[in-house]
């Protein structure tokens, strides 16, 4: 356990936008203390700590991180290559913090990385990044350069047993890359079709060797859970969930942006609070708590805290914490549709419930839209819902798609019967 | 077929290949050969060897490809598959600059249709198509990432810096298209739009 002062915002202390920490500022300001913490236990312990922290995966799924880890079989002599990746490849509709980190603090991310390494025995790493994140590119390669140079990467790293070498891959488009098998075929140089589970990457993943996908964030997470310590970590969360995360809102509020916040802080709060509640003139009639694949919510469930398990009791998900609101001047029929709509685009085609079923709910929602629709178009919609549910097709695109469908319907279906009989859209 | 057809077949193959060959440059075969090392099988390299190539030509022509295939001792069909996969590796010319307006659910919610509406109507072109003068394409894509800033535009293409421009409104359009098109010629140090 570390002496020193414990951060109050252990994701963001060191983010800086114009001009993200160099190695030595980073080093000066007890950046890499958590990486030389971790490699001075054995991994076991370090993988308990982690597991006692209750870090949970931070791309959407929520995933205990110590958990996943264990998973990854014993190291064996055959001095065979583990992969550690990143999963930078942000795209979820209404996401934008990962990009925040990326471009911040580049070093947190290779220090996450180290530390994982050295718990799972990684040889090697890849950073994934979507295409357009050409500036957290060039930061985080800068940030590896000085890294090689100062012996953080490469062989033998502080004189201890651990080689380790990262390297960037830039996407070229596609939300499916996203998706953990998704992302390895596409690493691999394939098309970014999800596999099927099991067996899972842990065990057979990138090139059939263990490999373990994790989100930038929660990447972010680690230097601090080590120096710290788990008790420390649980402490952060306001309610069960532990730690910090960072929150997001966007759409028509006084001030949309990102903030990081103790896990388990109110919606009401992020909404009205941080970003500086709705703009003048606009009343809020809905809001997706986590990306645009996650459930909408209604202003009866604003005093909701924004974690795991809270989330998930009123019917949604926290994804990835970034919250879009919708107002009562946009149309939410006009919301589903765009929504789905991208799902459609960003179908893999793999899965034929998935390739075929999210382009009819396109139609129908075009048609509805546009004045064209008929009150059965619902109950088809429905059934589309039930045809795409999870188990079904590979991987999640699908059953994504169809959360902010179902609740819509659910939560606005006057709007869309509205539509209906007038044979028009009220909104435009 | 005769030994002597044969041998002809074999030079045109021979110098199909030479030609080829030649598309790839020496320093676009160096660039995929540094990044060759960062996988252990060279099709990792796949993605990143399209991008090289579309980098210096702007987009992936049928020869680049089996060029690709040739230097990469890939299958033609494994580096075609992946080309058409990922939809910013483009299979027909672009223009010189792309322009990528955000149509995720938080541009659209506060405002991308009009803006979009504005730069088709400026540009006198719909999603997807180039320019007559070959200096602008238009392509939507999905969320950008900058929900906060919403609407926004990326602006990248072939030699230029990548620029994200953002809390749009339709009457800012022309001046953007014209800021573009006075600095499309300049060279990328210090060619930045600012």
């Amino acid at each position: 356990m570390n002496t020193k002062q414990a951060p109050t915002h252990p994701l963001t202390q060191h983010i800086n936008l114009d001009e993200p920490l160099d190695l030595s500022c980073y080093k000066e300001a007890g950046g890499y203390d958590g990486f030389k913490a971790a490699i001075s236990q054995p991994s076991d312990t370090v993988l308990s700590i982690l597991k006692d922290s209750n870090l949970r995966g931070r791309g959407g799924a929520g995933f205990p991180t110590g958990l996943k880890w264990s998973f990854v079989p014993p190291r064996d002599d055959s001095g065979s290559d583990r992969y550690l990746v990143v999963n930078g490849d942000e795209m979820e509709p209404g996401a934008f913090k990962d990009r925040w980190l990326l471009e911040g603090a580049p070093h947190q991310l290779i220090e996450g990385l180290l530390i994982a390494a050295h718990t799972i025995s990684a040889t090697v790493g890849y950073i994934f990044l979507r295409n357009e994140y050409s500036l957290a590119a060039d930061r985080i390669q800068k940030s590896l350069d000085e890294c090689y140079e100062a012996g953080l990467l490469g062989k033998n790293i502080l004189g201890s047993s651990l080689c380790f070498d990262i390297h960037i891959h830039t996407s070229a488009g596609r939300y499916i890359c996203g998706e953990e098998t998704a992302l390895i075929n596409s690493l691999e140089g394939k098309r970014a079709n999800p596999r099927s589970k099991p067996p899972f990457p842990q065990v057979a993943g990138l090139w059939g060797k263990p490999t373990i996908v994790n989100n930038v964030e929660t990447f972010f997470n680690l230097p601090n859970i080590i120096l710290y310590g788990a008790e420390w970590y649980q402490s952060l969360g306001r309610h069960k969930d532990a730690g910090t995360k960072i929150y997001g809102v966007s759409g028509r509020v006084n001030k949309p942006g990102l903030w990081e916040l103790p896990m388990g802080t109110p919606i009401r709060e992020i909404i009205e609070v941080h970003a500086g509640g709705m703009c003048d003139g606009y009343k809020l009639r809905g809001y997706q708590p986590g990306g645009g694949s996650t459930d909408f919510l209604l202003p009866e469930h604003l005093d909701t805290p924004m974690d795991y398990n809270e989330i998930g009791a009123i019917g949604s998900r926290m994804g990835t914490g970034t919250i879009i609101v919708l107002d009562d001047k946009n149309c939410p029929v006009d919301m589903v549709l765009n929504l789905v709509s991208f799902f459609a685009q960003e179908s893999c085609g793999w899965c034929t419930p998935c390739r075929e079923g999210l382009p009819s709910a396109t139609y129908i929602l075009q048609q509805i839209e546009n004045g064209k629709g008929k009150l059965e178009d619902l109950d088809y919609l429905l059934d589309i819902v039930e045809m795409v549910a999870p188990g079904n097709t590979f991987c999640a695109l699908a059953p994504g798609a169809a959360e902010p469908l179902q609740s819509g319907l659910k939560f606005f279906r006057d709007d869309f019967e509205q539509h209906i009989k007038d044979q028009c859209c009220p909104y435009h | 077929m005769g030994n002597s057809s044969q041998a002809i077949q074999a030079s045109i193959i021979q110098t199909d290949k030479r030609q080829i060959h030649a598309c790839l440059t020496e320093g676009i075969r160096n660039e995929i050969n540094h990044l060759l090392d960062h996988y252990p099988q060279a099709s990792g390299a796949s993605i990143d060897a399209l991008k090289i190539v579309q980098n210096h030509y702007g987009w992936v022509s049928d020869d680049a490809i089996n060029a690709l295939a040739i230097h990469m001792q890939l299958p033609v069909s494994d580096l075609e598959s992946v080309a058409t996969f990922y939809n910013l590796i483009f299979r027909k010319p672009v223009g010189k600059i792309l322009l990528h307006p955000c149509n995720g659910i938080s541009c659209m919610l506060m405002g991308y249709r009009d803006f979009f509406g504005a730069i088709q109507q400026s540009l006198n072109i719909s999603d997807g198509e180039t320019t007559q003068n070959n200096h602008f394409t238009l392509i939507s894509l999905p969320c950008l990432g900058a929900c906060d800033k919403a609407p926004v535009m990326l602006k990248t293409g072939s030699g230029q810096e990548d620029k994200l421009f953002t809390n749009l409104q339709p009457s800012m359009v022309d001046h953007i298209i014209a800021e573009l098109e006075q600095k499309k010629n300049k060279p990328r140090q210090g060619g930045d739009i600012k």
